[in-house]
């Protein structure tokens, strides 16, 4: 930023690149430039006040253009359509005989079942090789549904009470023939997201090496490989107990997931499988809560407090900072379209804070703001 | 932006690779706006701009290996996005829209000052105010305080989304301003 902008009228200030740069996405080193340049051309602030008031404007014209609105189902049906479009591409270049009927797919996956009965039957003969998936497996009867994904690219499979399993490349799952008349159960190696279908009647069970993921209805992904050091559960909406098999063997059940953890949306666990010990944290990348207050964060000189209140309540995080420090501190910016951790970037580049992400809360350390107004 | 530069290169190389979690990851970053920018270019048929964005992100995904690493990843979605609308536009429904989008803008006639006065009058709010006077501008400055203002595009961007070079891009921006300025007075 090294223009001269002394010349500058409102319309040329409003339109410049750096200017509204600092306008739409302020950082720092931009707030620190314009007040510099404030103080260095004092006679200049009508004109720096007309152009913020004519970008103001446009906006505000502009505000139904932003708040075009794709709902969620609409974008995870989009996204569902184009994997599928992905994957009949990569079926058709491999020349796979297979092809994966999109409509009807149960037939399918009662083929796969028999097809796995010869390995099931194998591994019975050597207890000592069975992987803890085979040890689940064969635990119950032997009207075993099984799918295993050799492809490279992610399966749908559509369990008979229409909750929807995303197996990954080198996974495979598999549940009863008799699945949802008495339980739901399912047995994983290696990752996949559930989408469960709600029936509190009949919890849904994922049994991945040692852990049991409980849910009632939600969205997750459970990642546990049989050679993997850890096993991770991820909550991408609603929420599930996550336990150690032994604990629901060895007792009640209702006792059992007292030991467990609990996990709410855009929180994940991280068992250690050699030390037993889970470990509670944030995913990556927290999104929205389908039942987000907020789908919009644009603010005007709105209290920081307020803004951290609103980012709590649209990821369902905890969010932890002192209330004394941050009271006179405000902030105006179009957070809309930023993921989680750019609007706390943002909001702590304008505080000259910080923040680290301690279990599953977000801590903010800043120094506070000097109470400018008036 | 939504992310920085350099994080965002490494998640198109990782998708590159065939990361289907980067790749999901940069359908749900971007197709807000996606959706956003192609119902502002054909608001009557959002199957429509559906099918478009699924043709990009499906095209980007067979020819993942083939891509280079774009400088802004919004800009060349965006970009891809309109080229997908314009030429299925061409191809399907020459009849509706037998104009070249560039042209519409010649038929547009500034409105008179009656015109603004009665926009002006029959707002409610202020908000409303600003979208009728901004509905006033002939389509090319629409769209470029749109991609300026929303999606806070550089002018170099916009000039390459908009098929022009980066100082006509800027003088879109600065007319549409202007007249707003004069609108509002």
């Amino acid at each position: 930023m090294n223009k001269d902008y002394s010349n500058y009228g409102s319309i040329e200030l409003a339109t410049d690149h750096d200017f509204l740069q600092h306008f739409l996405s302020p950082n720092t080193a931009t707030e620190k430039f314009w007040k510099n340049w404030l103080i260095n051309y004092p006679e200049k602030l009508a004109v720096w006040e007309d152009a913020h008031r004519l970008v103001e404007a446009v906006q505000l014209g502009l505000t139904d253009y932003t708040r075009t609105y794709l709902t969620r189902e609409a974008e995870e049906a989009l996204l569902q359509r184009i994997w599928e479009t992905n994957n009949l591409v990569a079926q058709e270049r491999t020349k796979e005989l297979s092809y994966w009927n999109r409509s009807r797919m149960m037939a399918a996956a009662t083929a796969l079942a028999v097809a796995s009965l010869g390995a099931f039957w194998f591994m019975k003969e050597h207890p000592s090789q069975k992987s803890l998936y085979e040890t689940h497996t064969s635990s119950i009867s032997n009207s075993l549904i099984e799918e295993i994904n050799t492809s490279q690219s992610i399966k749908h499979i559509y369990l008979p009470d229409s909750s929807q399993i995303l197996l990954s490349p080198s996974s495979k799952i598999s549940f009863s023939r008799t699945y949802g008349s008495h339980d739901r159960n399912i047995y994983l190696t290696g990752k996949a997201t559930f989408d469960v279908r709600k029936n509190p009647q009949k919890p849904f069970r994922v049994f991945a090496n040692e852990l049991i993921t409980k849910v009632l209805g939600t969205r997750f992904e459970v990642s546990a490989y049989e050679k993997g050091k850890d096993v991770i559960v991820k909550v991408q909406s609603g929420q599930v107990s996550v336990y150690q098999e032994k604990e629901y063997t060895n007792s009640m059940e209702s006792k059992s997931e007292k030991a467990g953890v609990l996990l709410l949306t855009n929180q994940q666990v991280i068992f250690k499988r050699q030390s037993e010990q889970f470990n509670k944290l944030l995913v990556d990348q927290p999104t929205l809560l389908t039942n987000s207050p907020a789908e919009q964060f644009v603010y005007d000189e709105r209290p920081v407090i307020q803004v951290l209140k609103d980012i709590e309540a649209a990821y369902g995080v905890d969010i932890v900072y002192s209330d004394e420090l941050l009271q006179n501190c405000d902030l105006t910016a179009n957070l809309t379209d930023e993921p989680f951790r750019g609007k706390l970037d943002i909001i702590c580049r304008s505080l000259g804070a910080s923040y680290e992400i301690v279990e599953a809360q977000i801590i903010i350390t800043a120094q506070g703001c000097k109470n400018t107004k008036n | 932006m939504h992310t920085g530069p350099v994080e965002e290169q490494q998640l198109w190389q990782t998708f590159q690779s065939g990361n289907e979690d980067a790749y999901t990851t940069l359908y749900r970053l971007h197709v807000k706006a996606m959706y956003r920018y192609g119902m502002s270019m054909v608001p009557v048929s959002e199957a429509f701009v559906f099918d478009c964005i699924h043709d990009v992100f499906t095209e980007i995904w067979v020819k993942r290996e083939r891509l280079s690493t774009p400088e802004n990843v919004r800009h060349y979605l965006l970009k891809s996005l309109k080229t997908r609308i314009i030429h299925l536009l061409n191809r399907q429904e020459k009849a509706r829209y037998s104009l070249p989008l560039e042209e519409f803008d010649e038929l547009w006639s500034e409105p008179s000052i009656d015109e603004v006065y009665v926009q002006k009058e029959e707002a409610e709010n202020r908000q409303e105010m600003m979208r009728k006077l901004i509905a006033l501008l002939p389509h090319r400055q629409q769209e470029a305080i749109r991609l300026r203002f929303t999606e806070n595009m550089d002018y170099q961007q916009i000039g390459e989304i908009m098929d022009v070079n980066r100082q006509s891009a800027q003088n879109l921006v600065q007319r549409a301003v202007l007249k707003l300025r004069e609108w509002l007075r």
